[in-house]
């Protein structure tokens, strides 16, 4: 491949990407801007609750890392456990419902169906291990 | 054949409006309720994608060299079914050092599949998008040094479970390279 057979390539890559970007991008920061109002109110402090409500909320919500790391923050400040933070700030980046269609489209239905149920789960169990290990030292 | 792709992607293109108008309609349907969070949210969306354009350069610039000189041959050298160890850890380096959203890391992890790109090496290098070089300064500041470290480490060791799993049930049913 010549180096203008490339440009060409890569720019239809990105324009066939482009009206999806921007619908799911639309749409995410909707449901992280109405979720954001809830986040205080949906953890109450239990154990396995709040890391799944943790993981679900992240899983909803996406962004940079950094973003979630404020948010995280914020929410440790108002007494949500640590295992939800955690769970959340990591479904935050490996699993995204929002981007889902935009996943599948790109890299086959299975690969992300399957990549965002199992980062879910791991997600759960390295809160779960991240807040076993802090205790042990 | 080129000229094939084009209009192939053409085709792809035409169906994508359909979602869009669709969020478009649930932004019509927030505004009537609530005014100040549709016009807040399209705003902030304006914000981000802003921010995006040099992401999206850069990201351009690595599809193109990716197409330039990611032959099927290379990349299947380095990150093929037979790059074993080694494999495993290019994704997982260029996982923390890429940076970017997924959204647009998505078109040129598809090319790269197709130039015979495993699964599991894409899941690794998605998941190490996680552990973030420039943020983890931030990430002490707001959870200690203690739980930087612990998360980060099993983020690491986790994105390889992740990629072994998703080699054995996405591998399974050919999906590699389509």
């Amino acid at each position: 491949m010549n180096f203008k057979e490339s440009i060409v390539k890569a720019g239809n890559s990105l324009r066939q990407m482009m009206p999806m970007l921007i619908g799911v991008l639309l749409l995410a920061v909707l449901a992280n801007n109405i979720l954001q109002n809830f986040y205080t109110t949906l953890f109450t402090g239990a154990y396995i609750k709040d890391s799944l409500i943790g993981a679900f909320a992240g899983s909803l919500s996406f962004g940079m890392p950094l973003t979630s790391y404020v948010v995280g923050g914020e929410l440790l400040k108002n007494n949500v456990s640590l295992l939800a933070v955690t769970a959340f700030i990591i479904t935050w980046t490996t699993v995204g419902v929002t981007m889902l269609p935009l996943e599948m489209k790109m890299l086959g239905k299975k690969f992300a169906i399957w990549r965002n149920v199992i980062n879910f789960i791991f997600a759960i169990i390295i809160a779960i291990l991240t807040v076993m290990l802090i205790n042990f030292f | 054949m080129f000229k094939d792709k084009n209009i192939i992607d053409n085709k792809k293109i035409k169906k994508f409006p359909a979602f869009l108008i669709s969020v478009i309609f649930i932004y019509g349907i927030v505004a009537m309720l609530d005014g100040a969070l549709a016009w807040g949210s399209l705003r902030e969306v304006g914000s981000v994608f802003l921010k995006m354009i040099p992401i999206l350069i850069v990201v351009f610039v690595i599809m193109v060299l990716s197409n330039l000189f990611l032959t099927p041959e290379r990349v299947k050298r380095h990150f093929g079914r037979n790059s074993g160890v080694k494999g495993w850890f290019y994704a997982m380096i260029f996982g923390i050092i890429i940076a970017g959203p997924p959204y647009i890391l998505y078109p040129m992890l598809k090319e790269l599949k197709k130039n015979g790109v495993e699964n599991s090496h894409i899941a690794i290098f998605l998941y190490n998008r996680n552990v973030k070089l420039p943020f983890i300064p931030a990430m002490i500041y707001y959870f200690g040094w203690q739980y930087t470290v612990i998360l980060s480490v099993l983020l690491v060791l986790f994105s390889i479970f992740n990629g072994l799993l998703m080699g054995k049930i996405t591998n399974k049913v050919g999906e590699v390279g389509k």
